[in-house]
C-alpha cells in the first residue's frame, strides 16, 4: 500500500495499517540485521542457524550468539525507549520531556561511576544490577522533589532536569578525575549493543515484559488524564495511582534499557513525535507505535552503524538520532502542526 | 442605526482547511449598540468575531475599520480602538489579577513610558466595575471560574477602546453574575456610548440586553435587527431548527423564547 | 511602585526589586571573594591596592591581568546565558526551552569540531557561524506563515539531536589527543581569560542589554496566548523573530568566550522566576542568577586542588541544588 493510498483512508483506519507496516519492516530488517555484518553469511547462513543449527559452523555462530543478541537487544531497547517516551510527554503534557527526565539514564550512570570508582567492578555483568538500582534512587528523588503523590507536570520537570544535570555532573567530574573510572566507565557508556549475551537479555526479559504490560495499561488511563486531573477524576480514574504506575513503567522501562545497552539518548524524545502523526491523540496507539517505530528505528540504526562505520563504537542513541531527527523535521513540515 | 458603522465586514470568506466557515458574509455593526451575536453550535459565530478582530485572517473580502481595511493598520493602532475578549485566554501561571488588567494598557503604553496616570485610572477603574479590587493582589490560577473570567473582563476594560468585542463571556458564570456582567457590558455601552459585540448562547439573555441581534447560522448573517422584531417563533425555527413559543417578558417586555 | 527617570517610567514590583538588589549584591560579594582568594595567596589588605594602585609587583599583577578578567568574563557570560535561557523559555512558553532547543548548541560544537578538522584551529569562529547556521536553518524550516512556538520547538528538537550526533560522530572520527581538547571545550571553561575576552562579552552585553530591555516589555506579553497577544495590537511574528535574533546573539556572544557552558541559560530563568515571583519573565534577575552561578562555577573550578576541572562541570553542580532548594521550599508554602 502507497503512502498515497494510506493518506485517503479516514485517520481511524491508518493507525492499523501503519502499525502493521512498521511491524512487517521491523520483521525484514531484522532479517538484514542477521544476514549482514562484518563477516560474509548468506541468507542459507541464516536459515540453518535457526533450522538445522551446527554449533562447529561459525557463520552459524556468529549469527547465533552474536547478531541475535544484538538485534533482540536493539529491539527490546527501542521499544522500551518509545513506550517510555510517549508515556513522558504524555504524563508532563510536555513535547520536550525525555523519559531519561525522571533521571533514570543520570542516576544508572551515577550508580555504575561510583561502582567503579568505590567498589572497583569492572566485570560489565554487576553493572546491570548497579545501574537498576541508580535508576531506580534517581527517579525514586526525582518524584519526591516533584511533590510526592501531588506531583504536577512542570515541578517534575524541573526537579527531573535538576536531579539529572546533577548526577551527570557528579559522574563528568569524576570521570575527569579518576583515569581508571573512565577507562572502565567509556565502554560501558559507549557500549550499545556491543557484546551482549543471550543470558543478559534472559535476566532482563521479565523487567521489559513487566514494564511493557504496566505502559499498555497505563497508556488506557493516561487518556483519561490527558483532559486534565479533574475531568480523569470525574471519569473515575485514580489520578495518584496513574500518574504511579505510569512512573513505575518509564522507570522500569529505561531502567532495564539502561542496564543493558548504557544510557541511550534521544530514542525517547524523537520516537513518539515519530508515532503523534498517525496516532492523533490516543495514547494507547501512541504507546503501541512508539513501541515498534522505536523498536524500527533501534535495529535500523545499529544496522547502520555497523555497516556503515565497519565497527566503529558510535552509541546507538546517536546513530537513531541521525535517522530520526531529520524524519522528524521533514514531518513537521509536510504535515505543518497546528496549534498544540 | 442612525449613525454610520465604524466596524464592517465586506464579503468576507474563511475557511478552515476545505471547510467554508464564513460564506462571503457581510455585517455592520451599530455604532454605539450592544449587538448580540447569536446562532448554533458552529455556526461561525465566533469566527465573525475574531474575524472583525483581527485575529482571523480573511481569505477574501475585508474587514474595515472607521473606512480603512484593518489589516492595513497598525495592530497597535487597531487594539487603541478595538478590544476583544477571545475565548479561553490562557496567562503564565502566578499572574497576579493587577498584573493581568495591567496588560490590558498594553497598546496604551510603550517601552519608554510604561506607566502613566491614565493607565493607573483605567486599571483601577476596570478592577471596580467588575467588582475584583479586593482580588487585585492574587494570583489569576488562585481564582474561581467565574472570577477569572471576570478578570479577564476587566483586562479588556482597562484597554479602554471604543469598540469591545466578547467571545460567549458568560461562560463559567452562575446567573446572579451572568446578569451582573451584562448589566456592566450595557452600563458601558450606555454610559460611554462603546460599540460592543458580543458572542452569547442565551437567546433571552441577549433579547433582554442587547439593541441588536445577530443570528448567523451555516457562515451567513441571517436576521439582524432590534429583538422584538428578530426574535419570532419563525426566526428562531429558521435559525436554531427549534420550535418554540415566544412571549412577552412579564418584567422587562422583552422577547421571551420558550422551547417546546 | 513606579520607577522614574526623566521621560521614563517603568513600574517594579518591590519584591522584584529587593531580589534583584540582593542577587546583585551577591554577585559582587562573590566577584570580590574569587578576586581575593586563589593558588597565589593574598591579604585582604592588599587587594584593594592589587587593582587600583600602580605596585607593578606579583600581586597586581596576579589581580589584574588573571583574576580580574577572568571573573569579568564569567560574569558577563553568565548574564548573558541567563537572559537567553528567560527569553527563549517565555518566548516558547515551555520551561524546559533553552536555547540548545533551537538547535544552537549542536550546531556551534558540529562547527567547532569542522573548524578544527578543516583548517586545524578557529574554533570560536567556527562554533559561532555553526551555531548561528543552524538557528537559522531551524527558524526557516519551522517557518510557515509565521513562527508558532510549538513547531518551532519540534523542528528545534529534530535539528539539535540530528547535530549534535553529528558532531558525536565528527569527535570519534578525530585522534585521541585533538578529541580531548575539544570535549574540554565543549564542556565550557573560563581558564586563562585575558582583557581581550572581557571587551568582547562586555562590549556585546553593552550592545545588546539596552535591546533585551527593550524587548522585556512585549516580551512579558508574549507569554498568554496568541488571541490575547494580538488583540493588545502586538506583531506576533516580528516579536519572535527579533527575540529569538536577540536570544541567539547572546548565546553566541556567551558561546565564543566561554564554550556552551551546560545548564546555565536553563536554570536561570526559572530560579530567577522563583524568586521574584508574579508570573513575569523576570530577565533581569535571571541574568543576575546566570552572572552569580557562572562566577560561582569558576571559583570552584580554580579552587578544587590539583585538577584543573573546566567550569562547565561546575554550574550544574552549583545550579541543580539551588533549583531542587526552591522546589521544596516552594512547595512548603503551597506555591506549585
Amino acid at each position: 500500500m502507497t503512502v498515497d493510498a494510506m493518506r485517503r483512508l479516514p485517520s481511524g483506519d491508518r493507525r492499523p495499517v501503519v502499525l502493521a507496516i512498521s511491524l512487517l519492516a521491523l520483521g525484514g530488517l531484522a532479517l538484514c540485521a542477521l544476514r549482514f555484518g562484518l563477516r560474509p553469511t548468506g541468507w542459507g547462513d541464516v536459515w540453518r542457524a535457526f533450522g538445522v543449527f551446527d554449533a562447529g559452523n561459525a557463520e552459524q555462530v556468529v549469527i547465533r550468539a552474536i547478531r541475535l543478541p544484538r538485534l533482540l537487544g536493539a529491539v527490546l531497547a527501542g521499544g522500551a525507549l518509545g513506550m517510555a517516551g510517549a508515556l513522558m510527554q504524555g504524563m508532563t503534557r510536555n513535547p520536550l520531556a525525555d523519559p531519561g527526565l525522571l533521571g533514570v539514564n543520570a542516576g544508572a550512570s551515577m550508580g555504575v561511576v561510583l561502582c567503579i570508582l568505590l567498589l572497583g567492578v569492572t566485570d560489565p555483568a554487576a553493572f546491570v544490577w548497579v545501574s537498576l538500582g541508580g535508576a531506580l534512587i534517581a527517579s525514586l528523588l526525582v518524584f519526591l522533589l516533584g511533590g510526592g503523590n501531588k506531583a504536577n507536570p512542570a515541578r517534575l520537570i524541573l526537579a527531573g532536569a535538576a536531579v539529572s544535570a546533577l548526577c551527570l555532573a557528579l559522574g563528568r567530574a569524576i570521570l575527569l578525575v579518576s583515569q581508571q573510572t573512565l577507562d572502565v566507565y567509556r565502554f560501558w557508556v559507549l557500549g550499545g549493543f556491543d557484546g551482549i549475551d543471550l543470558g543478559q537479555i534472559r535476566t532482563l526479559l521479565p523487567f521489559f515484559g513487566a514494564g511493557t504490560i504496566a505502559a499498555l495499561a497505563a497508556s488506557f488511563w493516561l487518556n483519561a488524564l490527558m483532559l486534565g486531573d479533574d475531568a480523569a477524576r470525574g471519569l473515575g480514574v485514580r489520578v495518584g495511582a496513574a500518574q504511579a504506575l505510569i512512573g513505575l513503567a518509564i522507570v522500569i522501562l529505561c531502567g532495564a534499557t539502561v542496564a543493558m545497552a548504557g544510557p541511550i539518548a534521544f530514542v525517547g524524545l524523537i520516537v513518539p513525535h515519530l508515532a503523534r502523526r498517525v496516532a492523533g491523540a490516543d495514547m494507547r496507539w501512541l504507546v503501541l507505535l512508539s513501541a515498534s517505530i522505536g523498536a524500527l528505528l533501534m535495529v535500523a540504526a545499529d544496522l547502520l552503524g555497523r555497516l556503515a562505520l565497519f565497527g566503529g563504537n558510535m552509541q546507538a542513541g546517536v546513530m537513531a538520532a541521525l535517522v530520526g531527527g531529520p524524519i522528524l523535521i521533514w514531518l513537521v513540515r509536510r504535515n505543518g502542526v497546528g496549534a498544540s | 442605526m442612525t449613525q454610520s458603522a465604524r466596524l464592517v465586514a465586506q464579503g468576507i470568506t474563511v475557511s478552515f482547511g476545505q471547510r467554508p466557515v464564513l460564506k462571503d458574509l457581510d455585517v455592520a455593526l451599530p455604532t454605539g449598540q450592544l449587538t448580540a451575536i447569536i446562532g448554533p453550535n458552529a455556526s461561525g459565530k465566533s469566527t465573525l468575531l475574531r474575524a472583525l478582530a483581527r485575529l482571523q485572517p480573511v481569505a477574501s473580502g475585508q474587514v474595515v475599520l472607521d473606512g480603512k481595511a484593518i489589516h492595513r493598520q497598525g495592530s497597535r493602532a487597531v487594539a487603541r480602538k478595538l478590544a476583544i475578549l477571545p475565548q479561553s485566554p490562557t496567562a503564565p501561571e502566578g499572574l497576579s489579577v493587577r498584573d493581568l488588567v495591567i496588560r490590558g494598557r498594553t497598546p496604551h503604553q510603550s517601552v519608554l513610558r510604561q506607566w502613566s496616570g491614565a493607565d493607573a485610572h483605567a486599571v483601577e477603574q476596570a478592577l471596580a466595575a467588575t467588582g475584583l479590587a479586593a482580588l487585585a493582589d492574587r494570583p489569576l490560577d488562585a481564582l474561581s471560574g467565574g472570577q477569572r473570567q471576570r478578570a479577564w473582563i476587566a483586562m479588556a476594560l482597562a484597554q479602554d477602546t471604543d469598540i469591545l468585542l466578547l467571545d460567549e463571556p458568560t461562560t463559567y458564570l452562575d446567573l446572579p453574575h451572568q446578569i451582573e456582567l451584562l448589566s456592566l457590558v450595557r452600563a458601558l455601552n450606555r454610559d460611554t456610548g462603546r460599540t460592543v459585540a458580543t458572542v452569547l448562547h442565551d437567546i433571552n439573555l441577549a433579547a433582554r440586553f442587547a439593541d441588536t441581534i445577530l443570528a448567523v447560522r451555516d457562515g451567513a448573517v441571517c436576521l439582524q435587527g432590534p429583538p422584538e422584531q428578530v426574535i419570532t417563533e419563525a426566526s428562531i425555527q429558521q435559525v436554531f431548527s427549534l420550535p418554540c413559543r415566544v412571549i412577552k417578558d412579564p418584567v422587562h417586555g422583552t422577547p421571551h423564547v420558550i422551547p417546546l | 511602585m513606579i520607577l522614574r527617570l526623566a521621560t521614563l517610567s517603568v513600574p517594579v514590583s518591590g519584591r522584584a526589586l529587593r531580589s534583584a538588589c540582593a542577587l546583585g549584591l551577591c554577585a559582587a560579594a562573590v566577584a570580590l571573594l574569587a578576586l581575593w582568594v586563589g593558588h597565589y595567596p593574598l591579604a585582604l589588605a592588599q587587594l584593594f591596592p592589587a587593582i587600583a594602585g600602580d605596585l607593578g609587583d606579583v600581586a597586581q599583577m596576579v589581580v589584574r591581568d588573571h583574576r580580574l578578567p577572568r571573573i569579568l568574563c564569567a560574569l558577563g557570560v553568565g548574564a548573558g546565558f541567563g537572559m537567553a535561557g528567560a527569553i527563549f523559555q517565555t518566548l516558547l512558553r515551555n520551561p524546559l526551552a533553552s536555547p540548545d532547543v533551537i538547535g544552537f548548541n549542536g550546531g556551534a560544537s558540529c562547527g567547532a569540531l569542522l573548524a578544527i578538522i578543516l583548517t586545524g584551529g578557529h574554533v570560536v569562529a567556527g562554533a559561532l557561524l555553526g551555531g548561528l547556521a543552524s538557528a537559522a536553518l531551524v527558524i526557516g524550516l519551522a517557518w510557515r506563515d509565521g513562527l508558532q512556538p510549538y513547531r518551532l520547538i519540534l523542528v528545534g528538537i529534530g535539528a539539535s539531536l540530528t547535530l549534535s550526533a553529528l558532531g558525536d560522530l565528527l569527535m570519534s572520527r578525530m585522534d585521541v589527543l585533538t578529541a580531548a581538547d575539544m570535549a574540554k571545550w565543549l564542556i565550557g571553561t573560563l581558564a586563562s581569560r585575558d582583557w581581550q575576552d572581557v571587551a568582547l562579552i562586555w562590549g556585546g552585553l553593552a550592545v545588546l542589554g539596552p535591546v533585551v530591555l527593550w524587548a522585556s516589555f512585549p516580551l512579558a506579553r508574549l507569554s498568554m496566548s496568541d488571541d490575547v497577544t494580538t488583540g493588545l495590537g502586538l506583531a506576533l511574528t516580528p516579536l519572535r523573530l527579533g527575540l529569538s535574533a536577540i536570544g541567539v546573539g547572546l548565546v553566541a556572544l556567551a558561546v565564543s568566550v566561554a564554550g556552551p557552558l551546560p545548564f546555565v541559560a536553563f536554570v536561570s530563568g526559572p530560579i530567577a522566576r522563583c524568586i521574584t515571583g508574579g508570573g513575569r519573565p523576570a530577565i533581569g534577575a535571571a541574568a543576575l542568577v546566570g552572572a552569580l552561578v557562572v562566577t560561582l562555577a569558576d571559583l570552584a573550578a580554580r579552587m578544587v586542588p590539583l585538577v584543573h576541572l573546566p567550569a562547565g562541570v561546575f554550574t550544574a553542580l552549583i545550579g541543580a541544588p539551588v533549583l531542587m532548594w526552591l522546589l521544596v521550599v516552594q512547595f512548603r508554602k503551597g506555591r506549585f
